[in-house]
């Protein structure tokens, strides 16, 4: 008996480690988890989640460069009226504003203006007008809160839970707790727009301690998303069959004699979804069969928006497909200048904001709209969602600074409360109004992961003998959003 | 001269506490293994471990006594002295859900105790 089918009957059996760890019990272990078992032979196996989920898949849109929120949700009357003063030091109370621009003086547009919209009568400022036709829809943070003044940390901390590298992504965590509902794509896919990678860099989708299998895969902007993916003319498909063959069989021999070697696994692993992925995956991003209404919906038709819509309509695609974590990273449109690359608006806030805000706003609003038609949009949850906020004081005269003491981010889609707003800031949107109410990045993961069917209290990982969860010490799902 | 090194090494340490309790900041050292007690906590809640688990609840017990203590001396940190004993109960509490076995209420405890430490961070850093 060959080595190979001499495995495939230990396999059918249940006679070898695999076929025993399935029934659930392993000689000299004894009992298993369901999902350790499954691991043994495919780490990236549908696995059981602790309760039934709300929502299949997580699009997280992650607005790179920390968008003023004070100027897209978060409507103050009091600060209008203070604008030009000195800020009054009772707002100052408590936090320490040692950032490099100092404490200007309380700073609004001219040109802003406000409306109410839907019924739940969510404020939107003039520069999302689109995404204010879905109010009802989405489910406001407006306490949020978080650590740092640098954009680098505090998005680490926003994907990760930690100020430095080495932990895990949320995706990495959730495709490390739930497996893949996909075998021919990637469980965890991760998109920008723009002519290169997001900035913080792939430690912001990285696998840290957990197995590297679990790490995000880059899906890059434009007709070819994924790196050396196509296979090259001069190569039959049974060549690259019989090729790639041999490579899993010499792995399988290496990574019999390193077990632990996660690299290893990782990588037979990417190699055999390479090759799956050459048929699916082209598919699953070719956005040329999508309808002229579909690609108008998400802004195509617009050089501003074209770029960042191409990507959220690929996500749609990606999450129709049982992708289940899908990572944006906003960038910028084609020939911004190079001080309009992200939201962050040190000055000319009016202009950052007027050209970042017409490139999210169309796309986010065309995305909520054809997932809720396409019956999607209560097995997803979308979240808007940035490393922190801005402040109400100025900079620059005509910029804000970063504020990580309390900003708005949102959610839409299952499970949630929608048109609901949770907690708020002060009078002039400085501060959390109440601490208590204090969304910290911990419990946005806390919730996403209880949305996603996962405690985040039992999803955990022994870490050179420490058990290790995604929310670190901390995180509190936040009860009062959910449906 | 055994003794002498002794003497010397445990004068260093007076010396160092003196300092630290002149500039008013609190004992770095202190901090840290706070951090690192609270850490090894959850590991050891997560695992069920309870022998561990009641270790580092004590251990922290007694560590935020001696915040409590630093705040109480230090005068007009009320916040701080606040959640200092805040902190201290639930230690407390964690050592009694772990004896009962209940791993879950001590783990919520656990994380309101990280969540604690925080809140007190937000008001009181070191520039």
């Amino acid at each position: 008996m060959s080595n190979d089918s001499r495995r495939e009957f230990l396999r059918h059996t249940g006679l070898g480690v695999g076929g025993a760890a399935m029934a659930g019990f392993i000689p000299g272990i004894g009992h298993v988890q369901a999902a350790s078992a499954a691991e043994l032979l495919d780490p990236l196996a549908p696995k059981a989640a602790h309760f039934p989920a709300k929502i299949k898949s997580v699009i997280w849109l992650h607005q790179n460069g920390a968008p003023s929120t004070l100027d897209l949700y978060d409507y103050k009357p009091e600060l209008a009226k203070l604008a030009g003063q000195e800020i009054p030091a009772s707002f100052l109370k408590g936090i320490k504003t040692s950032t490099q621009g100092g404490v200007g003086k309380l700073f609004v547009s001219p040109k802003r203006t406000w409306k109410q919209h839907g019924e739940s009568g969510a404020w939107f400022s003039d520069l999302l007008p689109n995404l204010a036709q879905h109010a009802d829809k989405m489910t406001f943070i407006k306490s949020s809160t978080t650590v740092g003044a640098t954009h680098d940390i505090s998005i680490l901390k926003l994907n990760t839970g930690d100020l430095n590298p080495g932990r895990p992504s949320l995706g990495a965590w959730i495709t490390y707790a739930l497996g893949s509902s996909n075998p021919d794509l990637p469980p965890y896919v991760v998109m920008y727009n723009g002519d290169r990678e997001p900035q913080a860099g792939s430690v912001n989708w990285s696998s840290g301690f957990l197995p590297a299998v679990y790490q995000g895969t880059a899906f890059r902007p434009g007709p070819s998303p994924i790196l050396y993916l196509d296979r090259p003319d001069v190569r039959a498909p049974q060549q690259q069959r019989a090729s790639l063959d041999l490579l899993k069989r010499l792995n399988s021999l290496g990574a019999q004699r390193y077990p632990a070697d996660t690299e290893l696994r990782a990588r037979l692993q990417s190699y055999e979804l390479a090759d799956r992925m050459q048929a699916a995956a082209p598919a699953a991003v070719d956005i040329s069969k999508e309808t002229d209404v579909t690609k108008e919906l998400y802004g195509l038709n617009d050089k501003t928006s074209q770029s960042y819509g191409e990507v959220l309509l690929r996500a749609r695609r990606l999450v129709e497909r049982g992708v289940r974590f899908v990572q944006v990273v906003s960038g910028f449109p084609e020939g911004a200048d190079t001080d309009r690359q992200s939201w962050d608006a040190h000055n000319d806030l009016d202009k950052n904001h007027g050209l970042m805000a017409k490139m999210v706003d169309k796309p986010i609003a065309g995305l909520l709209h054809d997932l809720k038609e396409r019956g999607l949009l209560d097995s997803t949850l979308v979240v808007w969602t940035s490393e922190f906020g801005r402040t109400s004081y100025g900079q620059s005269g005509n910029g804000r600074d970063h504020n990580p003491w309390g900003y708005t981010q949102w959610l839409a889609g299952g499970g949630l409360k929608a048109g609901f707003t949770y907690g708020e800031t002060d009078e002039v949107g400085l501060q959390v109004a109440d601490k208590d109410k204090a969304v910290d990045t911990y419990d946005l993961h806390a919730t996403v992961l209880q949305l996603v069917g996962l405690d985040h209290l039992k999803t955990t990982f022994l870490n050179s003998g420490r058990s290790e969860r995604p929310t670190v010490v901390y995180g509190k799902v936040i009860k009062d959003i959910l449906a | 001269m055994h003794k002498l090194t002794i003497a010397f090494a445990a004068s260093l340490v007076l010396i160092g506490g003196v300092v630290r309790a002149a500039d008013g900041e609190l004992d770095m050292d202190l901090m840290q293994t706070i951090e690192d007690t609270n850490k090894s906590l959850a590991s050891n809640i997560a695992t069920q471990n309870a022998p561990g688990s009641t270790a580092d609840a004590k251990e922290l017990q007694d560590l935020f006594g001696k915040v409590e203590a630093h705040f109480v001396s230090k005068g007009g940190a009320d916040d701080a002295v606040d959640l200092s004993r805040k902190s201290k109960e639930l230690a407390g509490a964690i050592v009694k859900s772990v004896g009962s076995k209940d791993f879950t209420t001590a783990s919520d405890s656990a994380t309101t105790l990280s969540r604690t430490c925080r809140t007190c961070h937000t008001f009181y850093k070191k520039s």
